[in-house]
This record gives C-alpha cells, sequence and structure tokens, in this order.
C-alpha cells in the first residue's frame, strides 16, 4: 500500500516559490516544505530544477539544497524525461511542459506529486500518481 | 548593505593539524584561506540549525530580492501563471 511517509513525493517548483515567497493565499507550502520535509522522501526531478535554478540565485539555491537534504531521502534526478512517455502524455491531451513532469515521475514510479497547479489534475485524468495540494499531503502526514 | 554582506575580523587559534587540514583542503580546490574557513564555520552553523531556520534564511534573501525587484506583491495567479511560462520555455530548450 502506497504511503505519503514511505514513499517518494515530488515537490513541484511552485510549491517552493510559494513557501519561500510566504505566499498569504498558499500558506501550506511553508508549512510543509519548513516544518514537515524530514516526514518526506524527497524527489526531484530535472525539470523541477532547472526551474529552481531559474527562479533562484546561485546562492539562494544553495540555501535550499542545504534544508533539502534533512529530507528523510532525497534523490536528484539529472536524467531527461524519456521521449516516447512525453509524447503519449501529449497525446493524452496535457501541455509539453507538464507531460515531461508526468514523464519523469512515471518513469521513476513516483506515486505522489505536490502541487498548486490545478492544471494538473485537469490534464492527466489518468496519471499514475497522485496530485495533491501541499494541504492535503499535510493532512496525509498526520 | 545586509548582516549577510558585512563582515567582522576574528582571530582565530586553531590546533596545528587542524590547520594543516585546512590549509591542505584549500590547495586542493584552489580557494583562498579565509574564504574556505568562512564556508566551513558557516556549515557548522547549518548543522546545528532547524530545517525551518535555514529555509526562513533563503526566503529572508528570496522576499527581499523580489521586493528589490519590485515582484513581491504579484499576485498568487500571477506567480502560477509566470510558472507555466517558464516551464514551456525550459521545456523548449531541453526537449527542443
Amino acid at each position: 500500500m502506497n504511503s505519503i511517509r514511505s514513499d517518494s513525493v515530488a515537490l513541484d517548483t511552485n510549491v517552493f516559490v510559494f513557501a519561500l515567497r510566504k505566499e498569504a493565499a498558499y500558506p501550506a507550502c511553508e508549512t510543509l516544505l519548513f516544518d514537515k520535509l524530514s516526514d518526506l522522501h524527497v524527489y526531484i526531478p530535472l525539470q523541477i530544477f532547472v526551474e529552481l535554478q531559474r527562479n533562484l540565485t546561485n546562492d539562494e539555491m544553495r540555501g535550499v539544497l542545504r534544508a533539502l537534504v534533512r529530507a528523510k531521502t532525497v534523490t536528484w534526478d539529472y536524467v531527461p524525461a524519456p521521449a516516447e512517455r512525453i509524447a503519449r502524455w501529449e497525446q493524452q491531451g496535457a501541455k509539453k511542459g507538464d507531460a515531461v513532469i508526468a514523464a519523469h515521475l512515471e518513469a521513476a514510479k513516483i506515486h505522489y506529486f505536490v502541487s498548486e497547479n490545478r492544471h494538473f489534475l485537469m490534464e492527466l485524468l489518468a496519471s499514475p500518481f497522485q496530485v495533491l495540494t501541499s494541504e492535503e499531503a499535510i493532512q496525509l502526514l498526520r | 548593505m545586509s548582516s549577510a554582506e558585512q563582515t567582522v575580523q576574528v582571530t582565530l587559534s586553531l590546533p596545528k593539524d587542524i590547520y594543516e587540514r585546512v590549509a591542505r583542503t584549500a590547495v586542493e580546490e584552489r580557494r583562498r584561506l579565509e574564504d574556505l574557513l568562512n564556508a566551513l564555520v558557516a556549515e557548522g552553523l547549518d548543522a546545528h540549525a532547524t530545517v525551518r531556520e535555514l529555509f526562513e534564511r533563503v526566503s529572508e534573501q528570496y522576499r527581499a530580492r523580489l521586493t528589490g525587484e519590485g515582484k513581491l506583491d504579484q499576485s498568487a495567479d500571477g506567480v502560477l501563471q509566470e510558472l507555466r511560462t517558464l516551464r514551456e520555455q525550459i521545456v523548449r530548450e531541453l526537449y527542443p
């Protein structure tokens, strides 16, 4: 049986950005990242890593990396997403960017993806992973 | 100037073997001795900090930068839209 405590969880770039901004509309992002990280096995695919790099300065990125090693485990996946899986998700209606994320998670057999991007749910109805908001992820950790 | 950019001079007495290890590492990593010592002290402090403290430090830095760029009061929806656009842009570069 899958569990958010024992399985790897991918965190979308928006979770990091909202947490660091202390975005009032998404307070659970800060709680999940700042207070619950040590309960999670975190998986970071190449696409998310590059997005973080584009949003943060080198110093800020170093700070995030220093904090992330405090997760139960953290896996950095630098392998590009498989082209055939990207194509399949696009055929199923996902935008290419979301198709890349889905292909990464599917290839790495990740069961949970935490994102505040609701487009994901609308595009990927038959995804092999569960898309959760930060709030829902926190509820599952309780 | 923020406190992170200000410097304070200190005199430090180290056991000789520690000093030699640091000096050797600085040569191997082609770094200035004082830069390496600075990094080692910061890493040592991080080891004692909570996850929240580590993230709070980055958050403070990030928010200060966004304030300077006039982007901190951007709406959440605006941020999400910008991130979606960035994702498509990166995908075009990585998977042409």
